[in-house]
């Protein structure tokens, strides 16, 4: 459980969750606005319905989509920034030691 | 390994490692970490810079205005009975609103796009100058 609770909190999968979530929640207002626009056959109800449900919805599923893959690309982003300062670490390391290689005899 | 990158094999501490002959890059860079642009529009206006958030918040607060209008759709259309009456403001304000809402988060993407990339650029410049650094100073053993 403290496993799962550790992983939760983890800024990556939290965010990624509630992006998730909104995309969801986007699809679960165009039922919604099916639901409504079904109920009726009288059109002037209907299109309330189409607003709030399928417009509302079909932009909450964009903007979370969108925002799921703006997150993605920064993660891998950041990880790839990670990699490339190790690899300065050890180039500035064979740097430092360069005067030291000159110093030892030739083989 | 063939091409401008080989490897060489001198002293116990330099094998394996891999020297550049081609020239080096030479890469005009602005006052404030900008690589590979010519002095420009994003020179004059701060705004418009890489690193600056105002392009982020800006396409936020697109974002929301088009949320915004899209409930102002749904409250005008709700208090209308007459489909003609209904059909302007779906138009106007719900769809143009969905439109506001892609047009912010593809500015919100971009402006995130261009910090990484910014980023992603000042750090091969200082690995690429470390690396220089490290093949002059290997070079130096070679003259010797």
């Amino acid at each position: 459980m403290s496993e799962i609770w550790r992983i939760l909190r983890d800024p990556r999968v939290s965010t990624t969750l509630v992006l998730a979530a909104v995309v969801v929640g986007g699809f679960a207002l165009l039922g919604q606005g099916y639901r409504g626009a079904a109920a009726t056959l009288f059109v002037p109800y209907q299109v309330p319905f189409v607003v709030s449900g399928a417009i509302a919805g079909l932009a909450l599923v964009g903007a979370g989509l969108a925002l799921l893959s703006i997150h993605l690309e920064r993660t891998e982003a950041a990880q790839e920034r990670r990699e490339i300062a190790a690899l300065q670490r050890d180039v500035l390391r064979l740097l430092a030691r360069a005067p030291e290689a000159r110093r030892r005899p030739s083989r | 390994m063939n091409g401008p990158l080989r490897k060489t094999r001198r002293t116990r501490l330099e094998e394996d490692v891999t020297t550049i002959e081609a020239p080096p890059v030479v890469i005009s860079g602005g006052p404030h970490g900008e690589l590979h642009q010519a002095p420009g529009l994003t020179d004059r206006v701060p705004a418009l810079r890489p690193l600056s958030p105002v392009p982020t918040y800006i396409g936020i607060a697109l974002t929301v205005l088009g949320f915004v209008l899209v409930m102002i759709a749904w409250g005008q259309t709700a208090g209308q009975t007459n489909v003609a009456l209904q059909v302007p403001y779906l138009i106007s304000a719900g769809l143009s609103g969905l439109g506001l809402v892609l047009v912010g988060l593809t500015v919100v993407n971009v402006a995130a796009k261009r910090r990484d990339a910014l980023l992603r650029e000042q750090q091969m410049q200082l690995l690429s100058d470390a690396l220089r650094e490290l093949s002059a100073a290997l070079g130096r053993d070679d003259d010797r």
